[in-house]
């Protein structure tokens, strides 16, 4: 399992790493100070885990998380910060608090492996883009999550910003539909318009509708229309 | 003296004070039955307003508003003076004195008000002093809610240790276990100092100022640890100052705001400078920081930090202290002025 560690404080990085030497599975390929680095270790490396303090200056882990393309599975490290980790409402997240407890790095670890066993995979990236089974990092004002792409049902063009519709939750990301739409998956998402994508494994009902159009119903009842020189690829692509 | 004594001595003195000026300024000769007709009149005016008082006592006349007040005494004095007069008549009719003609009612009237004019003058003073009385109870009373909020507040103000630097360290020293165990043992030690005095300190209203220095130098040996070649600091300190009194970790407060604003916000680092100065009456402390004051992008906490600091020295010092923060070209300038405090 490779491993990145990311805090701003030698000490810090120093410790986790002692407490990680104890595991054979465990290869940590970098450690970095500052986010920045940590962004270019990461596409350099893929790494599989990293650990990821929270506080740290210039850039936080959040805007670390924001700015990653592809989101390894992350444990964050926290000194003491409860507001911080109330920022994430729904996933399960891992965490640790300094000083470590070996005990906790042992169950988190463990826990990861096991996942990594299930899901071997983790990163599919697959010609630049990202599988089904990758998670992205979302955050909206307080709010965090992260969520497989299998999960999201739809994005939604807004300016130069992209609505991202999940469970209830629908918070904005700073990107365009177009720069998305070249890293997902096209088997399983699909444009069907100027302003939306959709997961098609969330399509319930197809209607024809006007100018040979098409109208999706989704599977919680939302409509979204198909523009009409999409819907003839639509329709190749599901006749297939 | 008690209110009931002071109220006889006034009754007696005021009744006395009016007959004697009657005495005085009687045309002709006293004769002994003016004596005898100023007794009375003595003794039936301390009776009537004694009944007047009475009355004020049991209709609770005290609390009642001026704007019910006022129309109330005009009346009572009148009725009080027609009781008076009454009195006065069976008196002189009694002593078989020169009876007052009553049928010239211009004269009664002008009896009647003359009288009434003592009551109200009576009544003026009576309310006149339970209102001030009132006032100035209140007052009192205003004095002491402010001092009890005060001290509430106080202790609210006092700052702990920052559990975030407190794990901080900890962690940091955990490392150093196997890197370098004689500094993790200097390390624990100061920790436990630091944690120990703020324990202390956060009790007290004043402390040293000496020992207040320790503190801060104990918490920034601690971040050095932590923060290791990006962090520096240096004291500038008058040892004049040293045996002053200081409220307890108002230093430290500002010190922890340095670190973590300005030195663990920036990758590169930077300095914290203390100074603390005598300047006429005053202490004057600077607390240079490397980093930017953003009060609005500052998180919650620091500027309850900031502004708890502001309110303990207003509570305590009132006009006499203040804190200052601002930017100064690539450094926070942080100053504390405050009045000397002796031991």
């Amino acid at each position: 399992m490779k491993i990145i560690i990311i805090d701003d404080e030698r000490l810090a990085r120093q410790e986790l790493a002692n407490l990680l030497s104890e595991y054979a599975e465990v290869e940590i390929v970098d450690q970095c100070s500052n986010a920045n680095d940590a962004i270019a270790s990461i596409e350099k490396w893929n790494p599989d885990l990293i650990f990821l303090d929270i506080n740290m200056p210039e850039k936080s882990g959040f805007d670390l998380l924001i700015e990653l393309e592809y989101v390894p599975k992350v444990i964050f490290v926290t000194a003491y910060d409860e507001f911080a980790l109330k920022a994430f409402e729904v996933n399960a997240l891992d965490y640790l608090l300094k000083p470590v407890d070996p005990n906790r790095l042992q169950d988190a670890v463990n826990r990861i492996s096991a996942e990594e066993e299930l899901s071997p995979d983790i990163f599919e990236e697959q010609n630049g883009r990202l599988g089904m089974n990758d998670q992205i990092f979302l955050k909206d004002g307080e709010k965090c999550w992260f969520v497989r792409l299998e999960d999201i049902r739809l994005f939604e063009s807004e300016g130069n910003y992209v609505r991202v519709f999940f469970q209830n939750f629908k918070p904005l990301i700073l990107k365009s539909l177009n720069t998305l739409n070249d890293r997902l998956d096209q088997k399983h998402f699909f444009r069907v318009s100027r302003k939306y994508i959709v997961n098609l494994s969330y399509i319930d009902k197809v209607e024809n509708w006007f100018n040979g159009g098409l109208q999706l119903t989704l599977k919680n009842g939302e409509k979204i229309e198909v523009s009409r020189r999409q819907a003839t690829k639509f329709k190749d692509l599901m006749s297939l | 003296m008690s209110k009931v004594v002071s109220y006889w001595i006034a009754q007696v003195l005021g009744w006395g004070t009016l007959i004697t000026l009657g005495l005085i300024f009687q045309k002709g000769d006293i004769q002994p039955e003016f004596i005898l007709e100023a007794a009375l009149f003595f003794l039936s005016g301390i009776a009537i307003t004694h009944l007047y008082r009475s009355i004020i006592i049991k209709w609770n006349w005290l609390t009642l508003k001026l704007i019910k007040l006022i129309p109330l005494v005009l009346l009572v004095s009148i009725l009080l003076s027609m009781l008076f007069f009454s009195a006065d008549f069976m008196m002189d009719y009694f002593l078989g004195r020169r009876p007052i003609i009553l049928n010239n009612s211009g004269k009664v009237i002008f009896q009647i008000l003359s009288y009434a004019s003592y009551f109200l003058f009576w009544s003026i003073i009576y309310f006149g002093y339970h209102l001030f009385e009132k006032s100035r109870e209140q007052e009192i009373r205003n004095i002491k809610l402010i001092a009890t909020k005060n001290v509430a507040e106080l202790q609210n103000l006092r700052t702990q240790l920052n559990p975030h630097f407190m794990f901080n360290s900890m962690n940091s020293i955990r490392a150093l276990v196997d890197e370098n165990p004689e500094k993790a043992k200097v390390g624990i030690t100061k920790l436990s100092n630091l944690l120990r005095s703020t324990l202390i300190a956060g009790k007290k209203d004043l402390l040293p100022f000496e020992d207040e220095l320790d503190i801060v130098k104990d918490y920034l040996d601690l971040e050095k640890i932590r923060f290791e070649e990006r962090l520096n600091f240096s004291f500038e300190i008058d040892t004049e100052l040293l045996k002053r009194n200081f409220p307890p970790l108002l230093l430290q407060t500002i010190v922890e705001n340095a670190v973590k604003h300005g030195i663990s916000s920036l990758s590169q680092g930077g300095r914290v400078y203390i100074s603390a100065k005598m300047e006429d009456d005053n202490m004057i402390i600077r607390v240079l920081n490397s980093g930017n004051y953003h009060p609005d992008k500052r998180s919650k906490s620091t500027a309850i930090g900031i502004e708890n600091s502001k309110k303990r020295l207003q509570i305590m010092f009132g006009d006499k202290a203040h804190l200052k923060i601002g930017n100064y070209a690539d450094e926070v300038r942080t100053t504390i002025t405050l009045p000397l405090i002796n031991i």
